[in-house]
């Protein structure tokens, strides 16, 4: 039967996972360190900050608010009053095409290469 | 015969358009842009099991392009299309060896989404891409494809063989 789970295809099983896990160091190992994080608000981007300079700036929209600090490259939100506190928890991000979102405010923080 | 063959693959063709349009209202359940649960392709697994590679492939080119018109863009046809062929095939290959299906199905997911990141690279030039989201979508297609194997493990406890030969 087909369904039956047999020597090979443990040996298939085993491929896949290493397969990601090569794939997982590969990609590691080639990461884009971003130079700019894009801040949009319901898709529509609001602002640009360069990643290789230091700051704190916070986010206010009526009762919203987001505390971005942009430190050694990398860029997190340190304080917000959304109610999941999802974007708070990320960890930091600094290679392209990470981001960081604050769905109940809109907010997405991505890092771009240009 | 021949009538009976056009109006399965049809049967097909529009359950796969289906499940297209169901993933289509579910919001995006994954941070990563481009990732799909993948439902049809528990269609393309129920199909390989009973019919000829040109039947499904076949099943799988006019879903594609009728979901793309349907729900999509150009670009999403072009995604989706690479995607479909490159799983497909690595799937009849698999299926060929008997392999567990449930392992064809992870092969399918993970390559679909790999083959379909590769050409989102190539159109938008932008190589970061590939080594942003790699790793996360080869996760979410490694877990898709479980998913799908499930379901369709569970689907053969209802739904039988064809026996009446149409291989």
């Amino acid at each position: 039967m087909i369904n039956k789970f047999k020597k090979k295809d443990w040996i298939l099983l085993l491929l896949i996972i290493l397969f990601i896990i090569i794939a997982a160091i590969f990609f590691y190992t080639f990461r884009v360190p971003g130079k700019f994080i894009r801040v949009s608000k319901n898709n529509e981007v609001i602002d640009e900050l360069n990643l290789n300079q230091d700051l704190e700036k916070t986010y206010n929209f009526s009762d919203e608010e987001n505390i971005l600090v942009i430190r050694n490259g990398s860029a997190d939100i340190i304080s917000a009053n959304c109610p999941n506190q999802i974007c708070v928890n990320s960890s930091p991000i600094s290679n392209v095409g990470e981001t960081i979102a604050c769905l109940p405010h809109g907010l997405i923080f991505e890092v771009v290469q240009k | 015969m021949k009538t009976r063959r056009i109006v399965r693959l049809g049967l097909f063709t529009c359950l796969a358009l289906v499940l297209s349009y169901i993933e289509t209202l579910i919001p995006n359940p994954f941070p990563v842009p481009g990732a799909k649960l993948g439902l049809t392709n528990i269609v393309t697994l129920l199909m390989l099991q009973d019919y000829k590679p040109e039947d499904i492939l076949m099943v799988i080119l006019a879903r594609v392009l009728l979901a793309g018109f349907l729900f999509g863009s150009f670009s999403s046809i072009i995604y989706s299309l690479t995607g479909a062929l490159v799983s497909f095939s690595l799937m009849i290959i698999l299926y060929r060896y008997k392999f567990n299906l449930i392992l064809i199905s992870i092969t399918g997911g993970i390559s679909h989404n790999l083959g379909q990141l590769l050409v989102a690279t190539l159109v938008t030039q932008t190589f970061s891409l590939f080594y942003s989201y790699g790793f996360y979508l080869m996760i979410i297609g490694f877990l898709t494809g479980l998913f799908n194997g499930l379901i369709l493990v569970f689907l053969r406890k209802y739904l039988p063989r064809l026996e009446d030969g149409l291989q």
